[in-house]
């Protein structure tokens, strides 16, 4: 009865318990954190400004505004170009939540105004740099705020409490079936950056041959321009009867 | 009573299952730091930072951030400088918040990929306090932590990859535009001669003489 207990007392702690990391924000400036993700993987964040003043209600100069964007990387073939699209919107503080999702190609994702905590889940429709931007209005004295943000993809952000509930699966198995997930992960970017070596394989062959062509080319060219030289003057000289 | 002792039992080894990394990327203007809480003494810190290059077409190569972390009372635990992609790894003597700063010379901003990990394996001692976890618990967290090392060395090969192949795609630039630029001169070079040389013959009988 108490192994059933500790089970539910572990089951609810699954989804709270995770360590986060923290950075600094002065107000008026921004601050941006991109993450590669790949499609179809899950993606999980929660961010929060850490209240200055513990106990007292949050202070109004403290609140942040957040934005997610996505930005697409298309597969890096030699003749293909790398799409970087990137918005910052500097905007006045309006006050309200505003909340609004959308998708890649530079559009947002997560919208939040004016708050001091938020989250934001969602699947990944294409493979791409996402990044998270958080800015504060300028404020004078200037403050400096700490942020606290947590972004967790694929295996990690994976739900693990409702797999749990499924059946009454024992603690062990539970935490052997997330290694087998770890596992397959592993794999699976195993084969990414086999195909990347591939291309990088590719590429390099190609500046070689290029480089090859090229410096050969450069002998011709010399070797033309030289010739044209001396024709030129041969036939100014028999011209001008000097010669 | 029981059920509070099960209580911080499961946290203790939840919280020794749940210490996550992150694996982003920033861009460095000048400096920036970021914090992590590190909350038993003796958990291992690692990690791996890599400078992403951008394509640098005239200029010469970014000289390398310098990357610090101090501990909780302030002492700095471990310094990199001119590096341009490090791993690192390290025991923590003291819990608390540990600061781990990039540092730009450079005027240029750069993108920085890292990524941090706190690993904690609950020793036996934590274990025996409560007799209901098998002491598989230490094998299975072992274990996790010999996978989330090596999902953390895919990763910084993965940077690494990406940054090798950012200096790939610059040097292929370079080799063709550079080239191009050498025969350009070349013909520019040799028809400004052709052009002196017509010049000096072309105007008094004295320089008939050659």
């Amino acid at each position: 009865m108490s192994r059933f207990k500790t089970l539910i007392l572990i089951i609810g702690m699954m989804c709270t318990a995770a360590d986060s990391m923290r950075f600094d924000l002065t107000s008026g400036s921004t601050k941006c954190i991109s993450e590669d993700i790949k499609a179809n993987a899950m993606t999980v964040g929660k961010y929060s400004v850490v209240n200055p003043n513990e106990g007292f209600p949050f202070p109004d100069t403290h609140k942040i505004t957040a934005r997610l964007l996505g930005s697409v990387k298309r597969k890096l073939h030699i003749k293909s170009v790398k799409t970087v699209v990137f918005a910052i919107n500097i905007f006045l503080n309006f006050p309200g939540n505003q909340i609004e999702v959308s998708s890649p190609y530079g559009n947002n994702y997560h919208t939040a105004d004016n708050i001091e905590s938020g989250n934001f889940a969602f699947t990944a429709a294409e493979e791409g740099d996402y990044t998270a931007c958080f800015w504060s209005l300028d404020h004078k004295p200037p403050q400096t705020i700490t942020i606290d943000f947590e972004w967790r993809t694929g295996v990690a952000a994976k739900d693990w409490s409702k797999v749990a509930k499924k059946g009454q699966i024992e603690v062990m198995e539970l935490e052997l079936k997330k290694l087998y997930d770890t596992v397959t992960s592993i794999h699976e970017e195993m084969y990414y950056l086999r195909e990347r070596e591939e291309e990088m394989q590719e590429l390099n062959r190609a500046t070689n041959s290029k480089m090859a062509t090229f410096s050969f080319l450069s002998l011709l060219v010399c070797l033309a321009v030289a010739g044209l030289q001396l024709w030129h003057l041969k036939t100014f000289f028999e011209r001008k009867k000097l010669l | 009573m029981e059920i509070r002792r099960n209580f911080f039992a499961a946290l203790a080894l939840l919280l020794s299952f749940f210490i996550h990394g992150c694996s982003l990327s920033i861009t460095l203007n000048h400096t920036e730091c970021i914090s992590e809480t590190v909350h038993f003494e003796g958990d291992t810190v690692s990690g791996y930072f890599v400078v992403i290059d951008h394509d640098i077409f005239w200029g010469s190569d970014h000289p390398g951030i310098e990357f610090t972390v101090s501990s909780p009372g302030g002492a700095i635990v471990y310094a990199l400088k001119g590096t341009s992609g490090e791993k690192f790894e390290f025991k923590a003597a003291q819990s608390g918040v540990y600061r781990f700063s990039f540092d730009n010379p450079a005027a240029t901003p750069e993108t920085v990929s890292f990524y941090i990990h706190v690993g904690h394996i609950p020793t036996a001692y934590e274990l025996a306090k409560d007799d209901h976890f098998d002491p598989v618990s230490v094998r299975i967290t072992e274990l996790r932590e010999a996978l989330l090392s090596v999902t953390a060395e895919q990763k910084y090969l993965k940077a690494r990859d990406s940054r090798h192949r950012s200096t790939n795609e610059s040097t292929r630039k370079r080799v063709i535009f550079y080239t191009l630029a050498e025969y350009i001169l070349l013909a520019v070079a040799s028809s400004l001669q052709v052009v002196y040389i017509r010049r000096l013959f072309s105007k008094s009988v004295a320089y008939n003489i050659v």
